[in-house]
């Protein structure tokens, strides 16, 4: 920590007032959570409706077509799973590189993530014409031999996505652990103090408990370190493998790795901005987590501005008719030019400010922004997804997307899931890592 | 036997109803009523119907009233698909679209609305000597209709028959008389001609021998050596036509200037310098018309006026075109006149009034007043297909029987007889036209057995489908100078001015008869590509003068009548002309343009007001209009451009490198047949009657105007049309049939994660519908997208009905389910059945896919591309051969051939 850079945590703190303050989200509710708990159970309402509709109707109830076969469904699994690529950042490689700003982050984050990737795990599910056989994506031994084709990157991608859902559950849980026996040991009431105990797993803090738990969480970061690269980088093979123009690009892998973290960080910040005046966090989530959080957010933007870069110059370098057209025509003057333009606004053009340390500093100003990229990463999605199909060679084919009602009910009702789910872990579990907080506070001790 | 209806209870089948169904089918060979006919229940089995096998039947369809031979195929009793008779000279194996969707009709549910009616009885009240009996009936060419006729007369001589002239070709019949004292039809071979030139005439798809002629000018195309000879086309007309699109030359003159065009035409021929705005391209034609005299041939549309009939065979006498003519089978004798009837109406003299379909009351121009004057008939007795409008004026609606429920025969335009035979027991309790004209005459035969004593033992001909040594003698016949000079006089005169309006028979629908064929109505019409609408054809500069675009509601006025509907721009469309396609207005579907027609001239209607009312209407056509940069997808040169680059195909059928095995080096298990298909772009016409054999013989649904808006038509095979925008080969507009093309490297293989698509050892992209999850990634990936996916289950909510033409071979497909073309993989694998069991080995083509066989034009190849001796393998080494979208390695196993132009020479400079 260099001289003169705001802390990380700020006043004077003993383990005990610090496990107090954190655990206080989950015994004072403010009325706003209720009422907003009650808003987005409603949209996960709407969300199950739209779902039980699609499933009784037929896919025909979207607006996809031919030559547009992939619409919101993929747009927004893309979208979501990207987003859980900043909890995993976070919490994993910015454990493994040692740094503790992250400390204070990361529950929240990997919450995040776990639930951005329930929400991204719906819709590839949802969006195929018979979604009862989506285990046929799965190896599993069936009795008439066949498996799936393993040439197809969708096989992997099943994989991937499983396999993110399932270390994303358990890392987050085994960082949980400490925290629900704190809460265990500080409950008022009888039942709190068993729920909380069954899911503490009988944690009492010995040093035994405390190696165990160090070295699982180290081998899980080790894990998903390569899962926030591998996992998008098949996201992103879905596309890069096929023939279209703007999708079959050898650039995709690291592209959507940059992209999916800028989101993800963007959308931190769109958590964290509220919830920490919410709850008075000022003091544990300092000005400096956000002025870290703002810089990551800069650099995976450059990133990606480099990336549409890239993209553009090998389409004009290739020569290739299609690509041409679809890079300079399609996308640009097309009938969703205004999308493509919004989406360079939003992810070229807005993550400049950043370089500002006034904006920086001004958490209203990175939760607007934040907002801007999440809206500008999704954007970038559809006019990557939408454009490249809706005019590839033959132009006898080319035609329009235009979504649904039961579209924008499923996208909507996704994020109103999202909320719910974020909303009901602020009640129960202590969304700032008690333990690891208190990891700051000795080691800033030992300084002092 | 019980009542046939009840053979209808198939919709919810028990046991015995479903051996009933068999039963019937089984019994096919004789469906009259009466005498009721032995049953032969399944459990002895009928040596000539084996379980599985379809059993064919030589039978005929009406075109325009001409005989069109065809063959039924029925499975089990069921005819689920109709082909071409091959001896039949007016199909020589093709059919045109009306033909192939005929079979859709014979199961349609609104037929089942129809009681019965017992025919006798709604006549009895005919007077004996037929006072104040009249007849209005279509032209018909069948010998049995037009002897019942005969009859009738004699047995009734006061019984009137009337025909509306614009039910048949009225103008085209009159030109004739006039110019060679008699009507007759005229037949030239159009695959020997050095210059073809048509006046506001679409000769390869319209008119009864048009399946034939499409037949003779594609045989004259598709050339091996870009020094062979090829004909040249000139098109003169209002509104782009199939063939119009073909033309090498095409001049877009509104309809009704054809006439005084082709006056000068000749004039020109004469010596007379040509004037007017046309007066070079008129010029070059004469010229070029004039130096392959002998070998020239000159076509002029049926809806144009008969004087300028009488001018086209005038020309043809002088081009001393190689053109015979023999008297026209068509019947009852012309002149064709409304007018008695309409005034014996209005005189209260008609007490029966028997009207043979032909819907009139919606195909009639306003000015008949047909609704309000056929109340006025004591007893109308109306045949009817469908309860269509006017079954709703008629005391009596007796129910027609389809062509493929009765026995009858027919005459082709060169006078060879057809039979007609019933394959399925009537699925309404109906009659034929014959009957009731017999009955009126009192002859209580059955259609069978007067069909017997007509033309003796039937056997032979009912195996074959075509009577021998009954085709009329064609000769050449001088053309009257007088009607010459009249008809001159009469076409020219001062252009009139001003907007015109000219209607045409939609090319799907006729006058309405296909209005309730909902593969008609989803087809997408040949030239515009529209569906399940009518529009008003406007030019753009015509557009743009009136403030319309395409989908702005116009209301176009003549005198006092109006009708509102959509503008839709065409480039090829002459300024000046309004062309609106009729049949719409029934069912609910597009606008009826009746209103604005007259009974003297109901086709070149006149000048009328063109005004925008500021309503939209979403015209849906399958294939949206784009500005392309590039060249169009498509190849094709003028046979000058070929004769400097003969190998101007050859890096378009080239595979490029590629790092990745060859599928054909032997890396897969063989299996003998490697199939392949080619398309001849150059005999292609772009009829799209091959969509239509696609869409019957692979059980593909219709989805509807909203689902085709939305981009999810289902049809397997497509026709894509691409004009092309610059080089001297402007304006000209391309097509290009496409389906899927069996790539050796097909990308939607590798993308599906459940292995649903695959390749055969034999070369197919298989689909397997069962193992389909439905990712779409397959299409997505599809270069081509030929891919089509089943959104919904389409076939909710169909009449059950529909379901028994469904093909028993080709396999059902969920909700949820991608598909595509299969080359007709049922056949493929039904040939090869077949050789293995009769342990012969398969021919180097022993296959034709459904698309191939319709094909008028015999564009389609298709067979075994490992075997070097096949049609496809030829025309694969052909010089015009390429892949379309070659450079992306796909290699697909269908290829085309480029399209090859030949524009005159003289003009080019």
């Amino acid at each position: 920590m260099s001289e003169g850079t705001p802390p990380l945590l700020i006043g004077r703190w003993t383990d005990a007032s610090l496990t107090d303050a954190l655990l206080e989200p989950t015994r004072r509710r403010p009325r706003v959570l209720t009422v907003l708990l009650g808003v987005t159970g409603l949209g996960t309402l709407m969300l199950f409706a739209a779902i039980g509709w699609t499933f009784l109707a037929g896919i025909g109830t979207w607006g996809n077509n031919i030559p547009v076969g992939w619409g919101f469904a993929i747009i927004n699994f893309v979208w979501w799973i990207g987003i859980g690529h900043a909890g995993t950042f976070i919490s994993a490689v910015l454990l493994l590189f040692e740094q503790p700003w992250r400390n204070s982050l990361n529950r929240l984050a990997e919450a995040m993530t776990l639930f951005a990737v329930v929400q991204a795990g719906l819709f590839p599910v949802l969006h195929l014409g018979r979604p009862w056989f989506a285990y046929w994506l799965v190896p599993y031994p069936s009795t008439m031999e066949v498996w799936p084709q393993f040439m197809s990157v969708l096989t992997w991608d099943a994989g991937a996505v499983t396999t993110y859902l399932i270390v994303s559950v358990l890392f987050w849980y085994l960082g949980l652990l400490p925290d629900l026996a704190s809460a265990r040991d500080a409950a008022t009431t009888r039942f709190r103090r068993r729920a909380y105990g069954l899911f503490a797993l009988g944690w009492r803090g010995s040093v035994r408990h405390w190696r165990h738990q160090r070295r699982a969480q180290l081998l899980l970061a080790g894990l998903a370190t390569p899962l926030v690269l591998s996992v998008h980088s098949i996201v992103s093979m879905d596309f890069a493998t096929a023939k279209l123009s703007g999708w079959h690009s050898t650039i995709f892998p690291p592209y959507f790795v940059a992209g999916a973290i800028f989101s993800g960080f963007a959308m931190v910040l769109t958590l964290v901005v509220p919830l920490r005046r919410l709850f008075h966090w000022e003091r544990f989530i300092t000005a400096r987590h956000l002025d870290l959080v703002a810089k990551m957010t800069l650099a995976m933007g450059l990133l990606v501005a480099y990336s549409y870069a890239a993209e553009l110059f090998v389409a004009w370098y290739s020569g290739v008719p299609a690509e041409r057209h679809l890079f300079f025509d399609t996308r640009p003057l097309g009938p969703y030019g205004w999308l493509y333009w919004a989406q360079m606004t939003c992810n070229v053009a807005a993550p400049q400010l950043l370089w500002f340390r006034a904006v920086r500093r001004r958490p209203w100003a990175l939760f607007v922004l934040s907002i801007v990229f999440n809206i500008g990463m999704w954007l970038e999605r559809f006019v990557l997804i939408v454009t490249s199909q809706h005019r590839d060679f033959l132009p006898s084919s080319w035609d329009l997307y235009v979504p649904s009602l039961i579209d924008g009910a499923l996208f909507f009702g996704s994020l109103s899931f999202f909320a719910f789910l974020m909303l009901l872990f602020l009640r129960v579990v202590p969304p700032v890592a008690i333990a690891e907080t208190k990891e700051i506070l000795h080691e800033r001790g030992t300084d002092a | 036997m019980t009542d046939p209806a009840d053979l209808l209870s198939i919709l919810e089948p028990t046991r015995r109803d479903v051996v009933r169904l068999l039963a019937a089918g089984l019994a096919s060979t004789g469906c009259t009523r009466s005498p009721p006919e032995l049953i032969v229940p399944y459990v002895e089995r009928p040596p000539e119907v084996v379980p599985g096998v379809p059993t064919v039947y030589a039978t005929s369809l009406q075109r325009d009233g001409y005989g069109v031979g065809v063959l039924a195929a029925c499975r089990e009793g069921r005819p689920i698909k109709l082909e071409g008779n091959p001896r039949h000279p007016a199909s020589l194996g093709g059919l045109g679209l009306r033909e192939q969707a005929a079979i859709l009709d014979l199961y349609g549910a609104e037929r089942r609305a129809l009681a019965a009616t017992d025919p006798a009885a709604a006549l009895g009240a005919a007077a004996p000597d037929g006072e104040g009996l009249h007849i209005l009936m279509p032209p018909s060419a069948s010998p049995g209709v037009l002897e019942a006729l005969q009859r009738l007369r004699a047995r009734r001589p006061r019984a009137r028959i009337h025909v509306a002239p614009c039910w048949g070709p009225a103008e085209r019949l009159e030109g004739a008389r006039r110019a060679f004292g008699a009507a007759v039809e005229a037949e030239a071979d159009l695959g020997a001609l050095d210059v073809l030139l048509t006046l506001d005439a679409d000769p390869l798809v319209e008119g009864p021998s048009a399946l034939r002629d499409a037949r003779r000018w594609a045989a004259g195309r598709g050339i091996e050596r870009p020094t062979a000879s090829l004909a040249r086309l000139y098109s003169v007309e209002g509104s782009p036509s199939v063939t119009g699109r073909l033309a090498d030359h095409r001049l877009a003159l509104p309809d009704h200037a054809v006439g005084p065009f082709a006056a000068q035409l000749l004039r020109a021929l004469d010596g007379a310098p040509p004037v007017g705005p046309w007066a070079d391209w008129l010029g070059a034609l004469a010229r070029d018309l004039e130096r392959h005299r002998g070998r020239c041939l000159v076509r002029v549309g049926a809806r144009q006026p008969a004087a300028v009939h009488v001018i086209g065979h005038a020309l043809n006498a002088r081009l001393a075109a190689p053109v015979r003519y023999a008297p026209t089978p068509l019947g009852p004798t012309t002149p064709w006149r409304l007018e008695p009837l309409l005034d014996a109406l209005d005189g209260g003299g008609v007490r029966c009034l028997v009207v043979l379909g032909g819907d009139p009351a919606h195909t009639l121009p306003a000015d008949a007043r047909w609704s309000a004057r056929a109340r006025r008939a004591s007893r109308h007795v109306y045949l009817a297909d469908a309860p269509d409008p006017s079954a709703a004026l008629a005391t009596h609606v007796v129910p027609a029987l389809h062509p493929l429920e009765r026995w009858g025969d027919a005459r082709a335009a060169d006078g060879t007889v057809s039979l007609v035979q019933p394959v399925i027991r009537p699925l309404v309790p109906g009659v034929s036209a014959e009957t009731v004209l017999s009955t009126l005459a009192g002859d209580t035969r059955t259609d069978r057995a007067r069909l017997a004593a007509r033309w003796g033992h039937l056997d032979q001909a009912l195996a074959t489908g075509v009577l021998p040594d009954t085709r009329a003698t064609f000769e050449a016949r001088a053309v009257d100078p007088g009607a010459v000079e009249a008809a001159l006089r009469q076409v020219e005169g001062p252009a009139p001015e001003g907007l015109h309006l000219s209607v045409r028979p939609d090319r799907r629908l006729g006058l309405g008869e296909g209005a309730h064929n909902p593969w008609l109505q989803e087809l997408p019409e040949p030239v515009t590509q529209v569906v399940w609408d009518n529009a008003a054809l406007i030019g753009r500069a015509t557009a743009a003068e009136a403030g319309v675009a395409t989908g702005d509601v116009v209301r176009l006025t003549r005198g006092a009548r109006s009708i509102e509907l959509p503008a839709l721009i065409v480039p090829d469309q002459a300024e000046g002309q309004l062309t609106v396609w009729l049949g719409f207005g029934r069912a609910g579907v597009g606008v009826d343009a009746g209103p604005l027609r007259t009974l003297d001239a109901p086709w070149l209607t006149g000048p009328v007001e063109l005004a925008s009312v500021g309503r939209r209407h979403d015209l849906v056509t399958t294939q949206r209009h784009h500005r392309l940069g590039d060249e169009p997808p498509v190849l094709h040169r003028t046979l000058d451009a070929w004769r400097r680059e003969p190998d101007f195909a050859r890096h378009h059928a080239e595979p490029p490198p590629s790092i990745l095995p060859d599928r054909l080096d032997g890396e897969t298990p063989q299996r003998e047949g490697q199939w392949g298909m080619t398309i001849d772009l150059d005999k292609c016409i772009g009829c799209n009657a091959c969509v239509v054999a696609c869409q019957a013989e692979n059980d593909i649904p219709t989805v509807g105007k909203a689902m085709v808006a939305l981009g999810r038509e289902m049809h397997w095979l497509r026709v894509d049309h691409y004009r092309v925008d610059e080089g001297p080969e402007a304006g000209r507009t391309l097509v290009q049939p496409m389906a899927c093309q069996h790539c050796e490297k097909a990308p939607c293989e590798y993308v599906c994660p459940v292995g649903a698509t695959t390749h055969s050892p034999d070369g197919l992209n298989e689909m397997t519908y069962n193992r389909c999850v439905g990712t779409r990634f397959c299409s997505n990936n599809c270069p081509y997208k030929v891919r089509r996916f089943n959104f919904f289950d389409y076939r909710r909510g169909q009449p059950q009905t529909l379901r028994l033409q469904a093909n028993p071979d080709v396999t059902a497909r969920a909700r949820g389910v991608m598909e595509k073309c299969t080359y007709c993989v049922q056949r493929i694998r039904r040939a090869q059945i077949e050789a293995r069991a009769e342990g012969r080995p398969l021919g180097p083509a022993p296959v034709q896919t459904a698309c191939q066989q319709t094909c008028p034009a015999d564009a389609i190849a298709f067979g075994r591309v490992d075997r070097a001796d096949s049609r496809v393998s030829r025309e694969r080494r052909s010089p015009r051969a390429y892949a379309a979208l070659n450079a992306l390695g796909t290699r697909p196993r269908t290829m085309y051939l480029a399209r090859i132009t030949h524009p005159d020479p003289e003009r080019e400079s």
